[in-house]
This record gives C-alpha cells, structure tokens and sequence, in this order.
C-alpha cells in the first residue's frame, strides 16, 4: 500500500483549546476518504492541515513523503485541489478564467497547455464550452459547485481537498454531483479528502470513512464495517441516524428499516 | 444679471479658460496623488490591520481641520501657490480614498480568499488578482466622491495665491463683480458635475463585467496621457528665467497697479512678467514670499510694514521713513523701491456743498458746525478703537445725529442728501463720483499708509533695468486718480488691464 498522507502526532490547539488530540492517521493513494464530525469536532481543521491553511501545534504531517515543514507550501498548495462550501468562484473572473486560475498561476506563459485543461476538465464536469465566457453570477447553483470542481481539478493534482461542496446545493443537483464525483473519482484515481456533516453523503461516496470527535479518531474504516462494527458509542449513535443504508447491503446493515 | 454673466464669459473666454484648466491641472494632481498614496495606505492597513484604527484616526482628525486653517498652517512650510494648494487637496483628499480602500478591501469575502490562498496564489497575486478587483467597486465610489471634493475645494486655492477658477471667484468679490464671482462658482459646479458624470460611467462599466477590461484599459491610457501632460506642465514654467514675479493684495487698486507694473515693465526691458493677482490674506501671505525669493516685488503700505511686518507696536507716521526703509534693507534685504504717490488710509467725507459754504478743508474745520452734521457709518466705525471715540475726542466734535448704514448703501445716502458726512477709505473708487470731498486729517490721527513699490534687492541687482523702469512710477499716482480708477473698475466695470493701460498711455509710459 502508498500512503500519501501522513498525520503523526499531531495536535492543535489555540490556546488552552486543544482541537485536535495526537492525531495518527495514514491516508492511501487513491482512497476517498469522507471525513463525518458534528461542528466543532475540528474535521475541517483535519483538511486544512494538508495544504497549509492551518499549522499544527506539534507533529508532523508528510504529503507524498515530504514533511509539509520542509516544502515551499505555495508549490505545495498549486498541486493539491481545494473546492469549498457554496459559491466561492471568483466573481470577478469568467468560467474559463476561474477554471484557469491555478494552472495560470503554474505556468503563466504556456496559455495553450491552461485551455487545453479548461477544456478538458469542463467536459469532465458535464460543462458546456458555451459557458466559458460567462461570470458566476449568470450560473444556476449546480454549474458553479461543478465550476469549483473543475476549477480545483484543473492543474490535474494528486490529491483533492474538499470542503462540504455540496453544502448550499438543493437535493437534486446534490445527488447528481455526489454521482459524478464518484464517477471521477473512479475514473482518476485521484485521492480525495472530502468534509462533510451528513452521514449520507459520507457512507455513499466514501471509500473509507473517517469519523472524528472531539478532536479524536472515533473511526477510521470502510463505510460497511462503519455501519457494520462501530467502534465507539459515538460512532453507533450517528450511524443510527442512518436509516437507510444506501451504499450497502440492506441485509449488512443491521439499523435499516427494510 | 444672466446677461452680464455670459457677457463677461464671452468677453474673457481666454481668462476663464485659463483658469479652467488651472483649475483641473491643480485638482487632478491632487486626485491622482491622493489615490496613489490613499490607495497604498488603504491596502497597507487592511493587510496590518492593527495600523488601521490609529492610521484612519490621525486621517480623520486631519480631514476635520477647517480648510484655511489647513492652509495657514501650511504656508510656512511650503509657501505661497500651487504646491501648497495640492498638499492640502490631498491631505483633504486622503480620507474618503482611504477609507473607502480599507473598506472595499475588508468586505472582500473570507471564502473567496481562503480559496484563492487555498489553491496556491501567492500574498501579491491574492492581492492584485483577487481582493483589489473585488474590492474596486467600493474604491470607485470613494475616487467619485473625493474627486468631486477636491474641484470644489480647489475653489479656495487661490486664497493662498493658487491658480483656478477660484481666481474668478476672488477677484469677484474683491473688485465687485458678482458677474466673476458666480461665474466662476458655477465652472466650478458644472467641472465638478462632468468628473463626477465620467466616474460614474467608469463605474458603471467596471461593475457591468462583460466589458470591464476593455474600457478599464482605455481609462488607464487616456488617465496616464492627461496625468503625465499635467505634471510636465506643471514643472515647465518654472523652468523659465529672467521673469518678474509680482504679488498683489485682494484689492482693486492693487489689481491695477499689478498690471501698471506687468505692462510698463514688459514694454520697456525684455524682462517677462509673473503677475499673482489677489493673494488671499495679503501682507502677511505676501511678504514670506518675498524674502523667500518667490516674489520679487509687490505693492505696499508704509503703515501696514510698519506694524505687520517690522511688528511695531506704535503709531506710523511718514516721519519714520527712513527707520522703516533701513529696517527693510537690513532685516529683510527688501527696499522700498518707489512710492507711487498716493495715501490709502481711513478718511472723512463731506457733502461738496457744505463743504464749500462753510469753508471746511480739514477735521478741525468741522469744529464750526458742531451739533449740525449727521454722520452716517457702517457698524464697525462704531465699534472700532480708531473709530467714533477717537474722532470725537481727538477732534472735540459732536454730531446732530449718527446712523448705522451698510457700506455699500453709504455713498447712496450722502449723495441723496440723508447723510452730511462720513468715514470713508481714501481711495474709494465711489468718492470719484460722489458729491463729496475728503477732509484732511490735520492732526494725524490715522497712520499714514502711502503705497509704495517692495522690491528684492537681488533682484533689482540682477536687473538693473527693472529699477529703472519703476523708477518712472516715482509719485506717479495720487488718491483721485486711484478712486477714479478704482471707480472705473468697480463701478464701470472695465477691465483692471484697460484701465492701467490708458493710464500709463497718459502718462506716456507705454513706448
């Protein structure tokens, strides 16, 4: 197995407010991972300390091998995606500009390379190349979430952090993008590291889920031996909220109403 | 009164698009180098924002000082003109632009930054590819608003003896032209209305994205083009030699003399001539510049050096000449060069007929008709030391009655006959009209105040040939010929220019 990132030992804290309690976890390359946490369980922290949003106390955390301390974190951040809840598209900038920010960034002079990259990430995400020259204000709530993911794809990195995306979309587009996600995931092989407070969204599109509370592992497990074998109380509480069990065997989940 | 407006406009087409453009060279320097150095400040303390309150609070205690207090405080510094007029437009200038900075730049969306951080841009690419841009919207409304601000104030500036359309204003009111003044006060309005219609439309097309880069492009060149026209002009002119640089008061007789001297000395040296016509607050804004070497020469009163300038405390009497002239050159390296010849002081008028019935030629005469005169005088004779008192005691005199009138209403009054006699300043221009005679103030009561031509020694060393062109202004003048030129330009309403020119023609100072 490639482990591609490694969390050892960390802690956070501001203050005397500890967020995250010793932190030991090893992601592998290619994983989905969906990380499920009430408010304030420092999920988010977890995601951020990947691309050097959020510094950790003590401990060390190693993006493919490389101790993220020793790494230009600009050059760190250029190579792994970062899609946020709601409509964060830069409104000043059209669709083609948005999706174009970070390889322009990259390489500023080989403007060839960024469209051929548009173009193939907004085909990707089921975009219409008639859209290109559109602002985010002229989109439906769906087309921007799939802007930010095609923009958080276009430098095509290894490893994609994603911040409850779905959060602001309705239940239909919300379906959907979960399923073309999944798809691309498939497709790419790319590892996600994906937040969310939904335990839906997290047993369905996740390959392994990660369960935190309290700045502590609760989990760290398939979707069916999380909803099979929880480890914790905590854990069996929230996944009884989960009543219908739709990544699963109605027959392995021993909460489901069939 | 419209009429006479566009008469004038008519008339004075160059004057007042001189002045115009003055008026636009002084406010957009002003404009651009408030948003330059406000736009940097707004920036700067968004990103350090523990600098914002303390920056903001020293910008708004600078915003509240009253405009001529601002320039006052200045003048020392940076003397009287242009450059002192710019450094208080922008002083005014920096706090809707900084402020409007910070605040644009503030309620750039955290998310929309975080995602930008997130994805890899660096501090300046954040800053210029994202949180300006956002916050641009925020920042044109407040360029919109400082920059109409900043016509209106440049109005004030030639107060402090800078260029514009305030110019207009001034002399207006000085010379008693209410055509000027207004005209003046609305080319101010109507550049104001023009900026602030243009920003609008820049606004507006930078908000409407689709067309955003093209337009802001185009902006930007023609802004560069105008700016950088601006600034090489301004710089120009001095580069020039060999000119006189002429000061004068915010009087009418002083306007005249202004050109008098302009004319006279271009005409007979090849000496160029900088006349700075009218500078606010006078003497005391005049006379710095003088021993600064901004001006080379201007007309003044004995009495006024005497007690402003040399700061004595006693009474001037022309018996002290030769203690002021050698003060002046000691002190101040300024001579008093040539004295034209006339006395502007405070005066006592009497009605022509009385006067001549009764034989009244001086303050003293008026002892004959005690108890038989009404006096009529505006407010402040009243009230003023060297007033009503002192006229009453030094001279033994009473009156039949006095009444308060107002200045302008005076002269009407004792031409109708309701009045028999009053204070009046004696070189009003309405005296050369009026059926009234001035008295002769046979006790010296009032200091004497004869104008006299103040010139830089240096420069009269330099140009040997200016001495010798105002030496022929030597008594040139007297107070009838200054009252009925001031009446032609007050009253007539000639041209201060015209006016001094038939003059020196009469006098055959004109080759």
């Amino acid at each position: 197995m490639n482990t591609i990132i490694k969390y050892e030992h960390i802690t956070k804290s501001y203050g005397e407010h500890e967020i995250i309690h010793d932190l030991e976890l090893d992601i592998e390359a290619g994983d989905f991972v969906t990380i499920i946490g009430s408010s304030g369980s420092g999920k988010t922290t977890v995601l951020k300390m990947v691309n050097g949003l959020i510094k950790p106390t003590s401990g060390h955390l190693y993006v493919e091998g490389k101790d993220i301390n020793d790494v230009d974190l600009i050059d760190l951040r250029r190579h792994i995606g970062y899609a946020i809840q709601g409509s964060v598209l830069f409104p000043h900038m059209t669709v083609e500009e948005n999706i174009a920010y970070v390889p322009s960034l990259i390489n500023a002079n080989d403007k060839e390379k960024t469209r051929v990259a548009v173009d193939r990430w907004m085909k990707m995400m089921n975009l219409d190349a008639s859209l290109k020259e559109r602002y985010p204000s002229e989109l439906s709530g769906g087309q921007q979430q799939r802007v930010g993911i095609a923009r958080a794809l276009a430098a095509s990195p290894h490893i994609l952090l994603m911040d409850e995306p779905f959060g602001a979309v309705d239940a239909i587009n919300r379906t959907q993008l979960q399923d073309e996600l999944k798809a691309l995931h498939k497709k790419t092989g790319i590892t996600i590291l994906f937040v969310t407070h939904d335990i839906e969204e997290a047993i369905k599109l996740g390959t392994k889920v990660l369960v935190i509370d309290q700045g502590r592992i609760e989990q760290y497990d398939t979707p069916e031996k999380v909803l099979t074998q929880p480890a914790t109380p905590f854990v069996e509480k929230l996944v009884k909220r989960q009543v219908r069990c739709t990544n699963v065997q109605a027959s392995h989940c021993p909460y489901s109403t069939y | 009164m419209i009429k006479e407006m566009l008469n004038l406009l008519m008339t004075k087409k160059a004057f007042f698009l001189g002045l115009l453009l003055e008026h636009i060279q002084i406010s957009l320097i002003s404009i651009i180098i408030a948003i330059v150095l406000g736009g940097i400040t707004g920036i700067l303390i968004s990103e350090y924002k523990k600098s914002a309150k303390p920056t903001l609070g020293v910008i708004n205690f600078l915003y509240t000082i009253p405009s001529i207090s601002m320039l006052g405080f200045l003048l020392p510094f940076t003397g009287i003109g242009n450059v002192t007029a710019i450094i208080a437009l922008t002083i005014y200038a920096l706090l809707p632009m900084v402020r409007n900075t910070y605040t644009g730049m503030m309620n750039v969306d955290d998310a929309i930054l975080e995602a930008a951080k997130g994805m890899g841009a660096t501090k300046r690419q954040l800053l210029v590819g994202v949180q300006i841009p956002l916050a641009m919207p925020v920042i044109l409304a407040g360029i919109r608003n400082m920059a109409t601000m900043t016509i209106a104030l440049a109005g004030i500036a030639s107060f402090i003896g800078a260029g514009g359309l305030g110019v207009a204003i001034y002399r207006g009111i000085t010379t008693n032209n209410m055509a000027m003044s207004v005209d003046g006060s609305l080319l101010i309005a109507l550049l104001a209305l023009i900026v602030d219609f243009v920003f609008g439309r820049i606004e507006k097309h930078i908000t409407n994205k689709s067309h955003s880069k093209k337009i802001s492009r185009i902006t930007k060149g023609v802004v560069a083009v105008i700016a950088a026209g601006l600034v090489i002009s301004a710089i120009m002119p001095s580069a020039k030699k060999d000119v006189i640089q002429i000061a004068t008061k915010p009087m009418t007789e002083q306007y005249i003399i202004g050109e008098m001297l302009k004319q006279a000395i271009e005409n007979q040296s090849d000496l160029k001539v900088k006349l700075t016509q009218g500078v606010g607050g006078g003497t005391s804004n005049i006379e710095p510049g003088m021993e600064s070497g901004k001006f080379d020469l201007y007309p003044e009163y004995t009495g006024t050096g005497w007690n402003m300038v040399l700061k004595r405390k006693d009474f001037y009497q022309e018996d002290k000449f030769t203690m002021l002239q050698k003060e002046y050159e000691d002190k101040l390296h300024l001579t008093w060069h040539t004295m034209l010849g006339f006395n502007d002081t405070f005066g006592i008028a009497l009605r022509k007929d009385i006067a001549d019935q009764y034989q009244i030629k001086t303050y003293s005469d008026l002892q004959k008709l005690n108890g038989q005169l009404i006096l009529g005088a505006e407010y402040d004779f009243f009230e003023r030391q060297d007033g009503y008192d002192q006229l009453i005691k030094t001279y033994n005199l009473s009156f039949k009655s006095t009444s308060d009138m107002d200045m302008g209403l005076k002269y009407q009054a004792l031409n109708s006959g309701k009045v028999d006699i009053m204070p009046v300043n004696t070189t009003d221009g309405q005296l050369a009209s009026s059926r009234a005679v001035l008295l002769k103030d046979d006790l010296h009561m009032y200091p004497s105040y004869q104008c006299g031509l103040v010139v830089r020694e240096d420069t009269l060393k330099k140009y040997p040939e200016l001495g010798k062109v105002l030496k022929k202004f030597d008594h040139i003048l007297s107070e009838e010929s200054m009252q009925s030129m001031n009446y032609q330009v007050e009253t007539e309403k000639k041209e201060a220019s015209a006016v001094a020119k038939a003059f020196l023609k009469e006098k055959q100072l004109l080759k």
